[in-house]
């Protein structure tokens, strides 16, 4: 088990990408914090790590406030006597078109999203970087590099969230710590939208993303074995962010427009 | 001269590259609104238009709130009838050590340089759309691409600027309007360390580090009909910095090497 007798803290435990990351880690062996906005969230995923027969502790905590954040990574400490890793996955954008786009729900996005990271990476930091040990993985996503019109707070958001990173990977890097994203792509279930069936052109496997997907590049950023990977972003987008679209001729006919290849079934 | 007849709003203009951007928009003939929170320095950069033979106005804006920019925008329509370019150059990194970076100090930094580029895109957007054109510019930094560790704010904001504008670009291309971004950085009034300035000038082969001028082609040539096809683009203007792996000493040329670079830029063998 990779991650055996290691403590870990998840923000946003019982949310899309959490509750996929949070049993991944705990079968893996690892103890968890399970962290989210509200108490029965917090709960929900808690439990899933004691089904595996490993520690857990459930926290409600407003990841907006530095003192909820503070007290909340104290508690980890006082409770497992260290925090070796902490992954960020809370994320809260408000899709709408651009000229009515409401300052409070930008202001919104910024606070769920890249303020709460900046709060509890400054909070884990106070104690890893005395370990002089730990890893910090943050969930980000393709908008960070590539622009949708509805998202100018979900940009800005992920955009300042590999900026984040990057800048506390040279921060903390001095004390052995490695900060790096995962970048997450269209999670849509079929029946798709138009504009999800011209995403999946782009998408060679002719899938959008399992949150599953996400779990194993966040435990490989948790382990030794990344230890030279630090203030970089792992694009776990099946090849989105980078595709030039193949054209027909040169696709295998299944793949080809008006297949059904587009509903390719998720992994097990 | 490349902007005549031009309506032209530059936020920031207390800073030096808004200012020189401002100066430099007034050269090409455009009309320039020159927008800073300190209506001394806005009253500066106008004053200094005027007295080269140029078109400004100075108005003091607090960009980071909304009825304010909307009033600028309302003001510039009423005054001038449209606004073709928008440039966003207001920022502040609060540099500091991580462990105890002050979380005022973040938030100021996102106001100032992540949100009141929503803000101002946003009212500025709304008018451009009316138009069917418009060309918003919103200046970044090297930090959108890389990472120091005491630049947590501004590595967080110039990293959203970054990706906003792409979606800013999606947003307003639909209605004929172009938005990019300039980054900069490694700038020779940075206040580095000796060590850093010379550990910089060795990453950026042209022999000196940047100045607010170097930004002003590249923030017309954006703001121009040239570049009608270009959206949601960050140009780098940042002497290869960005990109730079470091060439070793025996490939160098005599002057760029270590113990001549530690001195200093070599005005004598670039121009500016």
């Amino acid at each position: 088990m990779r991650l055996d007798g290691k403590v870990a803290i998840v923000t946003g435990a019982n949310g899309e990408f959490g509750s996929a990351i949070v049993p991944g880690f705990a079968k893996e062996g690892c103890e968890i914090a399970c962290v989210d906005w509200t108490e029965d969230d917090a709960n929900t995923a808690a439990a899933k790590v004691q089904a595996f027969g490993r520690r857990s502790l459930a926290l409600g905590v407003d990841l907006r406030d530095s003192t909820q954040v503070e007290t909340m990574v104290r508690r980890v400490v006082d409770e497992f006597g260290k925090v070796d890793i902490l992954v960020n996955t809370t994320a809260r954008p408000h899709h709408q078109e651009f000229f009515g786009f409401p300052e409070e729900d930008f202001d919104d996005t910024l606070a769920r999203g890249v303020k709460s990271y900046f709060l509890t990476c400054k909070a884990v930091a106070q104690y890893m970087t005395k370990q002089r040990s730990g890893k910090i993985i943050n969930l980000t996503s393709i908008v960070s590099k590539l622009g949708p019109g509805q998202a100018p707070d979900w940009s800005a958001d992920r955009g300042a969230v590999d900026g984040l990173t990057r800048s506390v990977a040279h921060a903390l890097g001095f004390y052995g710590i490695n900060v790096n994203g995962v970048a997450r792509g269209n999670t849509a279930r079929p029946p798709y939208s138009v504009g999800v069936q011209e995403r999946i052109r782009r998408l060679p496997f002719g899938r959008t993303e399992d949150p599953r997907d996400m779990v194993e590049p966040t435990i490989f950023l948790a382990t030794d074995a990344s230890r030279y990977i630090t203030g970089t972003v792992i694009y776990v987008d099946g090849g989105y962010t980078v595709a030039a679209v193949t054209d027909d001729r040169f696709r295998p006919d299944w793949a080809k427009a008006g297949q059904e290849w587009m509903s390719v079934p998720l992994p097990e | 001269m490349r902007l005549e007849n031009k309506i032209a709003i530059v936020t920031g203009v207390g800073g030096a590259n808004g200012r020189a951007i401002a100066l430099g928009y007034a050269r090409e003939g455009a009309t320039v609104v020159a927008v800073d929170e300190d209506a001394f320095k806005a009253e500066g950069v106008a004053n200094q238009i005027v007295s080269n033979g140029g078109k400004g106005q100075a108005v003091r804006v607090n960009v980071t709130r909304k009825n304010e920019v909307v009033q600028l925008v309302e003001r510039t329509v009423a005054a001038f009838g449209r606004i073709d370019i928008l440039v966003n150059a207001t920022g502040i990194s609060h540099n500091q050590a991580f462990l105890t970076f002050s979380e005022a100090d973040f938030d100021h930094a996102l106001d100032l340089g992540l949100k009141a580029f929503f803000l101002t895109a946003q009212a500025v957007g709304k008018q451009m759309a009316e138009q069917a054109s418009g060309k918003i510019i919103n200046l970044t930094s090297i930090v959108a691409r890389l990472g120091s560790g005491e630049a947590v704010a501004w590595c967080t904001t110039r990293s959203g600027v970054d990706a906003m504008t792409r979606a800013l670009a999606q947003a307003l291309g639909f209605y004929g309007v172009n938005v990019n971004a300039l980054a900069h950085g490694g700038v020779e009034d940075g206040n580095y360390v000796p060590e850093e300035a010379a550990e910089r000038r060795r990453r950026i082969p042209l022999g000196r580090l940047g100045h607010a001028e170097d930004l002003v082609g590249p923030a017309i040539f954006l703001a121009s009909d040239d570049a009608n096809f270009i959206a949601g683009e960050t140009i780098f203007v940042d002497g290869g910095y960005t990109t730079a792996a470091v060439t070793e000493d025996n490939f160098r040329p005599e002057w760029a090497r270590a113990a001549q670079t530690a001195h200093g830029p070599r005005t004598d063998r670039y121009a500016h």
